[in-house]
């Protein structure tokens, strides 16, 4: 650690408002001792950057006697931290006692994950505190102020806080330790882990031209496209972005913090690609970005990308021209799968197929002499087991793999060795191919009864049910394993929490982990690539939207300011999507919806949307506080797929993004129009005013126009006195939209009573009238029962525990569930799919009206699991959950009717 | 394997000590009588490529509760495990779905045995037969010396295939390795909780079945114990079952326990971890397998190798050597001693004495717990620690290192590709399998 005082109090320096400042780099240390003076508290480790390691219980104590003779009042204290973890009590440089009523001096720090900077002038300490959170890892710059009337906190020299205060700081009057890196006082202590490489104190408040040095100097590089990572082959990936500015663009990455190999761009203009090759598998690696500027060299925050998620399939060397395997190969997605060949013969087609495509080959054949020797080829080239595998079966008749796996399906023999039928129920469905000896190739279609979650709840109305049959299932035995998998319990954020569902089209799976993607085949798990985007994270989707959406072809994105609009199929990015030229330099993309040739995006505040889950992110405690607010979008607007140009833009009041639903090329949402919210936000509800003047308002999804709007009736339990909204969701059915409010109770004094609702509020589609209100209790308010999502049928509503009939209304004479655990229901033609019974995975009947559960299968605490495809979809979304014996895998379920294979219990013979 | 004649064979043959099964013995305990002849010198290296591991690792964290570093509970596969005997070293391959039979002195391949799917542990090798399970739901036996094919049953209850990491499994693949002991062979074919599992009983010659018992919701996965006329089968991150031997009737759950790193001890004490993932340290407990009670726990490690009643363990960038006999004896004695003060009021004057004298007593235990610590050295993280005769064998990351048991002093090190997480000292050889697929064998020098 080294401690540098550059100036002595009372003594004028060079910066003659600077009083104190200490630089805590390798270079200013000796031992643990500060020059001239304090002390690290363990043995002083740096990183290559020459900064002192906070972590463990290392902290720095400074002597008293300077903090005492600090000012009481314009005062400026700053520093330049990256905090590596959020934690509660987090301090960065602070004397400060906390002890019950006595609260005395300062603290320049963070609770959760947001910079906060307290102190006293007598009584408690008064805090101002960063709407946004941080983003761990990330350098930044902090400033807290008070000039004897305010307390301001700035971050990157952007004014994020403010309150009035006054008089002078009153500083402890017991001994009390003058900290940096940690909280500390006489019975807490709460040391942090990151960096913090200056920390500086001045008897002035800076001045705007400051400010603005400080803002552009904490800039660091800016992207016009952020950057992301996608896997290509095995050792390799790309690295790409797109910077704001043109100038030479260089990046360091290792698989460590300390970097070490280094890649110049060579391109020309703003695009920037750099292959990154040789890498190692399942490693961590860091990478940063600098450019030139004007002032110098600038540089991005660290970011990560790990090579365990690197699943592309390794290349072979054989013959690349076969012209069957080019037969059967042509028109197919070049993206990896599973070929299944029933009969060999040579091994050449077979071959071929897995050199010319990115198929993993399973050939079945019953001749064991032949098998062998070709298993032994292989397993010298290495590719037995990897890319090919052979599987001796006497009786080619019936192949005993699930069906629906093949994205194709053929045979090496001039005569098939088994029924054609066999060959098409192999086959995968969405487009997987039949290959016949003949030359007849057919494609197959969608299994009967499939629905397509193409949004956050199903289909862009949300009605968190799609018309997916299941194959008639009702229980969970009903359905058998498809596939089970990877991605595992190293893809997401522990319990995923509350983040964007899966979805799934046209084949294909798509699931979102920690800062990462991934696409897969939904019949046969293979993983189709994968990416990693350090911008992506987007969490409590009960109060705002998902980041996402897809078509049968391409993956709609949320990223930062632009929408992302990637190749279903390779993940390579197509094109990007602007906001509104109004919003562009101010916020971020919010809400994403797509529908025939329509996309729709919203604007919401930039750093509105949540992003962290470290700690206490749970963002369902009953009542309402900062994590429990709803996003709130500043306009909508529509683009054109076919020309891919935007069509219009409505930005009227401010519009409460859960509620935001889409159907049948109508635009339904909630929209607040009280001016002085407009004029005042940050992008999130902060206030309960938001409820005193919200219109219901369906738009043209084609042209953004008013088809009507209508005054928002009388919440059911909400008054302008007491209750709450804990959360508001939109939905529509073929003749409605129905708002869904969760509306808590409290006692005149804003004290929750325990007690809450869910009103119900059907607004007739054609015109906007109130076909009824209606209302059921809440069950509990917590785990989620309190912000449960409802399932839409065009009959029935469901939301924990019972729910309502369709059109009237009428509370519905039973109850589901049991629901347990945090996460939404979904619903089947058959059933609900929720976590239930002992908090695993369950399925409850409608005509039952009994749960029955998969053990040991946990889902994450928001939504993971969709019925879609024809297949029960559960993606890996809960492994991170230390405290059970999960699963921690991936897995897809087929409805047992279209599984191929009769389940048939031991028998004698089978025993021998 | 049956011990009785194995040590006997052992005494004949001391210097040709076989490696026949996983970790040595049906009690996994990583321990074989012979010491290396050092220095050894690496004879080859195979290339396995690279393990199609099972599972995953673990989330970065728990960010919700905030514990990161979460340890994988279910890593039983991580390298190609070898077995040997009689001059031939096997493995099992997660990658190319064979059984591999190499030539102790040259690498050469003797012969290769096909499966449909994954072999995730080594075979188990007795009078000349060679035992494995595959992911395809079948267990195989094996002429050892040809690899020929002497009989193949399936363990699953059906033949459906499925996809999985790019493969096809079984949904009953067999994960637990062949247990051979007195003509007898045990397996188990699990993995869906929400399914029966079953666990096989059957003449190690004919496959001719002894018994067959049924299990709902368990996941029966990584290599399974024997001793005590038990059969231990781990779960990966829920606590591993107890089975009676004679019978496949399920016994207990030995609920202080958890992960795949298992063994039992001499004295039917078995060591385990990681219990679970919500520890914010890596742990190994010890649990008396007759009560199923948690015994003691070393905290910070995920390594343990026992034998004539010391334990070797690393914690912190540390090796240590404790008298594990000595350090039961004292916590026992703690306990008991704790429990008795409970009991006692001090506020009762006539019961004061006897608080003084249990208090002295327990001060004296904990004062000679300390002196349980026979050495302790400054070392590596190891991946995996065995015993050879007088040497401690740890597998590190591109290195393998032997010392001495006795105190820690290193006697030999060797740079191998990747981490060494599979160890067998086996008739004057030192075979290490590390997480890249490679097979390094190192031999005496001529």
């Amino acid at each position: 650690m080294k401690y540098l005082l550059l100036a002595l109090l009372g003594i004028s320096t060079a910066s003659s408002d600077i009083i104190a400042e200490w630089s805590p780099l390798k270079s200013q240390f000796e031992n643990s001792d500060l020059k001239p003076s304090g002390k690290a508290l363990e043995i002083p480790e740096f990183d290559t950057n020459g900064n002192l390691i906070f972590a463990n219980k290392q902290h720095l104590i400074l002597p008293e006697e300077i903090a005492k003779k600090l000012p009481k009042q314009n005062i400026a204290i700053e520093a330049r931290v990256r905090i590596d973890q959020s934690q509660r009590w987090g301090s960065i440089a602070s004397y400060s006692q906390d002890n019950g009523s006595y609260e005395r001096g300062w603290i320049l720090g963070f609770n959760g994950d947001q910079f906060s900077f307290r102190l006293s002038t007598g009584g408690q300490l008064l805090e101002v505190k960063a709407p946004q959170s941080f983003e761990p890892g990330h350098w930044a710059h902090l400033l807290g102020t008070y000039d004897g009337k305010k307390i301001s906190l700035f971050i990157n020299g952007v004014l994020v806080a403010t309150r009035s205060a006054s008089g002078p700081i009153v500083l402890p009057d017991i001994p009390t330790p003058f900290v940096i890196g940690a909280y500390k006082d006489k019975d807490e202590f709460y040391p942090i882990n990151g960096r913090i490489s200056s920390v500086t104190i001045r008897n002035s408040l800076p001045t705007q031209k400051e400010l603005a040095a400080i803002a552009k100097k904490s800039a660091g590089v800016t992207f016009s496209v952020r950057p992301a990572v996608r896997f290509l082959s095995p050792g390799k990936a790309l690295l790409y972005w797109e910077a704001s500015h043109p100038g030479k663009a260089i990046i360091a990455y290792g698989p460590t913090r300390k970097l070490g190999t280094v890649l110049e761009s060579t391109s020309k203009d703003l695009r920037h690609e750099l292959l990154l090759e040789n890498l190692q598998p399942h490693t961590r690696y860091s990478y940063r970005i600098s450019s030139e500027t004007d002032d110098g060299p600038v540089f991005s925050p660290i970011y990560e990308f790990d090579t365990s998620m690197n699943y592309m399939p390794k290349g072979l060397v054989a013959d690349k021209t076969h012209p069957t395997a080019t037969a059967y190969l042509a028109d197919l997605p070049t993206q990896p799968g599973f070929a299944v060949v029933v009969g060999l013969t040579d091994g050449i087609l077979t071959k071929a197929i897995a050199a010319q495509s990115q198929l993993n080959v399973t050939a079945f054949d019953d001749d064991l002499e032949r098998i062998n020797k070709l298993r032994k080829e292989l397993s010298i080239e290495g590719l037995h087991g990897t890319r090919i595998t052979l599987i001796h079966l006497p009786d080619l008749q019936k192949i005993p793999l699930t069906s629906s796996v093949g994205n194709l399906a053929c045979t090496e023999r001039d005569t098939l060795p088994c029924a054609p039928a066999e060959l098409t129920r192999l086959t995968r469905a969405n487009g997987g191919r039949t290959a016949l000896p003949d030359g007849t190739m057919t494609s197959r279609p969608p299994l009967p009864g499939a629905g397509e979650w193409t949004h956050q709840y199903g289909p862009p109305s949300n009605t968190a049910y799609t018309g997916e049959r299941l194959g008639g299932s009702q229980a969970s035995k009903d359905l058998e394993l498809q596939w089970i998998g990877r991605p595992g319990g190293n893809f997401g954020i522990d319990r995923q929490p509350r983040m964007s569902a899966p979805l799934a089209v046209n084949g294909r799976l798509y699931h979102q982990g920690l800062n990462r993607l991934m696409a897969l085949d939904a019949f046969n798990g293979q993983i189709l690539w994968g990416m990693e985007i350090p911008d992506l994270r987007r969490v409590n989707i009960p109060h705002d939207c998902a980041n996402w959406c897809v078509d049968d072809n391409f993956l709609y994105v949320a990223v930062k300011d632009l929408l992302w609009v990637l190749d279903g199929s390779t993940g390579e990015r197509v094109r990007t999507l602007k906001l509104t030229a109004d919003h562009r330099e101010s916020h971020e993309w919010g809400y994403i919806a797509q529908e025939g040739d329509a996309v729709i995006g919203s604007s919401v505040r930039m750093g509105a949307e949540f992003k962290k889950y470290f700690g206490d992110a749970w963002y369902d405690k009953v009542g309402r506080d900062s994590d429990t607010a709803n996003v709130l979008s500043d306009n909508l607007f529509g683009y054109s797929k076919s020309e891919w140009k935007g069509r219009w833009s409505y930005g009227r009041g401010l519009i409460i993004n859960p509620t935001i639903s889409l159907s049948d090329g109508k635009l339904c949402f909630l929209e607040c129009r009280n001016p002085e919210l407009k004029s005042d936000t940050t992008g999130r509800e902060t206030t309960k005013d938001l409820w005193k003047d919200i219109y219901t308002v369906c738009l043209d999804a084609n042209t953004g126009k008013i088809i009507w709007e209508k005054p928002f009736p009388k919440t059911l339990l909400k008054t302008d006195k007491k209750g709450f909204i804990q959360v508001s969701y939109g939905a529509m059915t073929s003749k409605g939209f129905l708002v869904t409010l969760s509306e808590g109770d409290t006692d005149e004094q804003g004290k929750h009573t325990g007690k809450g609702i869910f009103s119900y509020h059907y607004f007739d589609l054609a015109n906007g009238k109130l076909n009824f209100q209606s209302q059921t209790n809440w069950r509990i308010n917590h785990h989620g029962a309190h912000i449960s999502h409802p399932v839409v049928y065009e009959d029935r509503v469901y939301t924990d525990p019972t729910g309502i009939s369709l059109p009237d209304g009428k509370v519905l004479d039973h109850k589901f569930g049991p629901r347990e655990g945090c996460s939404a229901v979904v619903g089947t033609t058959y059933g609900l799919l929720l976590r239930g019974i002992n908090r695993c995975l369950t399925f409850w009947s409608h005509e039952e009206k009994k749960p029955t559960h998969w053990p040991r299968l946990r889902p994450s605490c928001w939504l993971s699991f969709l019925p879609s495809q024809g297949l029960f979809l559960v993606p890996e979304g809960g492994g991170g959950c230390s405290c059970g014996g999960w699963m921690e895998t991936s897995l897809a379920f087929i409805p047992k009717a279209n599984s191929g294979i009769p389940l048939a219990p031991i028998t004698e013979e089978a025993k021998k | 394997m049956n011990p009785i004649p194995l040590l006997l064979t052992l005494c004949a043959v001391a210097s040709a000590t076989p490696w026949p099964t996983y970790r040595h013995d049906n009690r996994r305990s990583g321990v074989s009588p012979e010491a290396l002849a050092l220095p050894l010198k690496e004879a080859w290296t195979h290339d396995g490529g690279a393990p199609q591991q099972a599972w995953t690792g673990p989330a970065k964290w728990d960010a919700y509760s905030k514990n990161d570093g979460l340890q994988s509970m279910r890593n039983f596969d991580p390298c190609h495990f070898t077995t040997a005997i009689n001059g031939l070293i096997y493995f099992g391959s997660s990658a190319d779905n064979a059984v591999h039979c190499l030539d102790a002195k040259t690498g050469k391949e003797k012969w290769l045995h096909f499966t449909n799917s994954s072999v995730r542990f080594p075979p188990t090798i007795e009078d000349n037969k060679a035992w494995f399970g595959s992911d395809d739901g079948f267990v195989y036996c094996a002429d050892a010396k040809t690899g020929k094919t002497l009989w193949r049953k399936r363990a699953a209850p059906t033949d459906r295939l499925v996809p999985s990491n790019g493969k096809l499994i079984s949904p009953w693949p067999v994960r637990t390795g062949v247990t051979v002991e007195n003509g007898r062979a045990w397996f188990a074919a699990s993995l869906l909780p929400w399914k029966t599992s079953y666990l096989w009983c059957v003449d190690s010659n004919s496959a001719e079945d002894a018994y067959l018992t049924e299990h709902s919701e368990v996941t029966l996965q990584g290599a399974m114990l024997a001793g005590g006329s038990q059969l231990y089968i781990p779960q990966g991150r829920a606590a591993p079952i107890a089975f009676d031997q004679e019978n496949g009737k399920r016994t207990k759950q030995i609920g202080q326990a958890g992960g795949v790193f298992c063994l039992l001890t001499e004295d039917n004490q078995l060591i385990a971890g990681p219990p679970n993932q919500k520890e914010q340290n890596e742990q190994i407990r010890i649990a008396d397998t007759s009560s199923g009670k948690r015994l003691t726990t070393f905290n910070n490690t995920t390594r343990v190798v026992v034998s004539k009643g010391k334990a070797i363990l690393h914690s912190v960038d540390k090796l240590q050597c404790l008298d594990l006999t000595r350090k039961g004896e004292l916590e026992a004695a703690i306990a008991a001693t704790q429990s008795a003060l409970k009991k006692l009021d001090p506020k009762v004057e006539e019961q004061k004495p006897e608080i003084e004298k249990l208090k002295k007593s327990l001060i004296q235990s904990q004062n000679d717990l300390k002196g349980c610590l026979l050495w302790q050295i400054d070392h590596p993280t190891p991946v995996e620690l065995i015993i050879a005769g007088d040497q401690l064998i740890a597998g590190l990351n591109n290195e393998v290192v032997i010392l001495e048991t006795s105190s820690g002093k290193q006697l030999w090190k060797a740079p191998v590709k990747g981490r060494a997480y599979g160890l067998t000292p086996s008739e004057g050889r030192l075979i290490v399998s590390t997480d890249l697929g490679y097979i390094h064998t190192f031999a005496a020098k001529p």
